[in-house]
């Protein structure tokens, strides 16, 4: 495994009273070799928690993290790791020629090994013009982009990304993950969270989701949409003789439409025809990531995986 | 584990981030100010023409090095801890104590090289006093060497300070309490030796407690002894400099700086980068 969580539970003593947060509970996950792995989660779900303690910036309560069966706070483990952390603030004074040559100096890369890459990624993002100037100078996008390339420029086994997304153009978006891409087809090993969900799907073949420091879905992305279809069915006239369905009603006096989730699309049927309303269109559709990913985290339909 | 290399790398960027860093160019014209002002001023004062240029000349050459490492040297590693580039950086195969030392040893090449510049400007301050303003005013005893010893044991001194700041940032992770409280050792190190001294000296004619004695005795040994660098004195009077008090303070501040920097590393170890 490149990475492997194993019932990690992290509790924090916050304050004077030392008063008690469990950010994680018995998390365990693991991320084959070769595998773009997405990590999602609701702001203060427990994903930065996990990075850090992955990475050995904090320590568990209880568990292990490793990293190819090296604990993360061992760092030779960190050795075949690149990090991009969320929203990265680099050394100001300092330029992306510079920055990169510290990269890949700590990486035990020599400097000209280095910059023919360096070179290639700085035009690819479209930097060169900057590579000489403090990153002080730099946009929030162009900084994320320094970030991720200090990421990667040592050609690392596992790449780390948090929200490696953010503040990022359109194109800045694409370029990212078309890298990802690559990274993928040599078998390289990348782990990140993202808020963007189109490119958790179009990016990841598995996803995990965290709730509340604990893990509430692991599987296939594609897994992840079976009983997220729905149906729209359009009637004439308005609803009010409905009942005893679980639909989402909308519409005036003219139409209405209801939406069922798949398994309640015969009773509703049912209740239509002895309603005696008539039935103009019925159409299947499928959730989005976004509307699976909220169901998950706020309807607790999933519980906590143990 | 690439040890040493990563310690060089890590110097080099904080060298670099503390040598572009505005202040310090506000530290090298304050400092040049100073200079010049010794310079056009000397003629004010009636007598010691020799003792007041040298004296100020040093003294500078001290301050300068006191702000350097409370605004600038102290900063740059709070700064870190502050803003999360920390991530970064222990993200890499680099060990928290290898991280302690590049930016020590990088804080330290920007201290030696910017007191070089501070005494230079010094130097040629006292050598144009001394061979054009006020020559005869100076001590017949009047050594360059002693002026040299005097600006080294400064370095010396900003190496423990810079060392007793690197613990406080490890301790409050702010740089502005870890300055305040870095300022207060700094005081308390130049002052405390002369308090002790008088403590026991004059301790029938002062009625000192015996609870005050031992408090003094024991924050005596705590506290790091600045006075001891101090040689300041000795070069604006030209007094001899016994080898022995050199020896002894490099030893001392040595080996005061590799414990504050041991302490650091231990709590540093220890820390949690929430």
């Amino acid at each position: 495994m490149a990475i492997e969580f194993e019932n990690l539970t992290k509790v924090y003593q916050t304050g004077l009273r030392k008063k008690t947060v469990t950010a994680l509970t018995n998390f365990s996950l693991s991320v084959e070799e070769g595998e773009v792995f997405g990590f999602l989660g609701l702001n203060g779900a427990g994903k930065s928690t996990v990075i850090k303690i992955l990475l050995g910036l904090i320590r568990p309560t209880r568990g292990n993290a490793t990293i190819f069966g090296q604990p993360g706070s061992d760092p030779a483990a960190r050795h075949r790791i690149g990090f991009l952390p969320e929203n990265p603030y680099l050394y100001d004074h300092l330029n992306p020629n510079e920055l990169i040559s510290f990269a890949a100096g700590v990486a035990g890369k020599n400097h000209h090994q280095v910059i023919s890459r360096g070179r290639e990624l700085l035009e690819r993002f479209s930097l060169t013009e900057v590579m000489t100037q403090p990153v002080r100078l730099l946009s929030k996008g162009m900084t994320q982009k320094m970030g991720f390339i200090m990421a990667i420029i040592h050609d690392p086994d596992v790449i780390i990304l948090d929200e490696p997304m953010n503040g990022l153009d359109p194109l800045g978006r694409r370029i990212v993950a078309d890298i990802i891409i690559e990274l993928q087809a040599r078998s390289k090993t990348v782990f990140f969270t993202s808020h963007i969900l189109n490119d958790v799907s179009r990016l990841c073949r598995r996803v995990a989701i965290i709730h509340r420091g604990s893990l509430h879905y692991l599987g296939r992305v594609d897994e992840l949409y079976d009983g997220a279809f729905r149906y729209r069915i359009r009637l004439k006239g308005p609803v009010s003789e409905l009942t005893g369905i679980s639909a989402t009603i909308t519409g005036n006096m003219e139409s209405s439409e209801l939406l069922c989730p798949q398994e309640e699309l015969i009773p509703t049927i049912e209740q239509i025809n002895k309603a005696k309303l008539m039935i103009l269109s019925i159409e299947p559709e499928r959730e989005e990531l976004e509307d699976v990913f909220i169901r998950i985290v706020t309807e607790g339909q999933n519980e906590p995986i143990s | 584990m690439n040890r040493f290399p990563n310690i060089y790398h890590l110097a080099v960027i904080t060298f670099k981030e503390g040598i572009r860093d505005r202040a310090l160019i506000g530290v090298f014209i304050i400092s040049l100010v100073m200079m010049v002002m010794n310079v056009a001023f000397i003629s004010f004062f009636m007598r010691d023409l020799g003792k007041v240029s040298v004296d100020l000349g040093l003294s500078t050459v001290s301050l300068a090095g006191l702000v350097l490492v409370l605004f600038i040297g102290l900063n740059l590693i709070s700064k870190d801890l502050d803003k999360k580039t920390i991530f970064l950086i222990l993200s890499r195969s680099i060990s928290r104590t290898q991280y302690l030392l590049g930016k020590f040893a990088g804080l330290m090449g920007l201290i030696i090289m910017s007191m070089a510049i501070i005494g230079l400007i010094s130097f040629l301050s006292v050598l144009l006093i001394k061979s054009f303003l006020a020559g005869v005013f100076f001590a017949k005893s009047f050594s360059w060497w002693t002026f040299f010893l005097a600006w080294g044991m400064s370095v010396v001194s900003l190496m423990t300070l810079t060392a007793v700041g690197f613990l406080f940032c490890t301790l409050t992770s702010h740089a502005f309490v870890a300055m305040v409280i870095t300022s207060m050792v700094y005081l308390i190190g130049q002052t405390l030796p002369h308090i002790q001294e008088l403590v026991l000296a004059r301790q029938q004619v002062l009625k000192v407690s015996a609870s005050l004695k031992i408090i003094i005795q024991i924050l005596y040994y705590i506290m790091p002894n600045f006075s001891l660098f101090d040689f300041k004195l000795q070069a604006a009077h030209g007094l001899p400099v016994e080898p022995g008090h050199i020896l002894w303070a490099v030893v001392y501040g040595l080996v005061y700086t590799t414990v504050c920097l041991w302490l650091a590393d231990l709590v540093f170890k220890k820390k949690e980068f929430v």
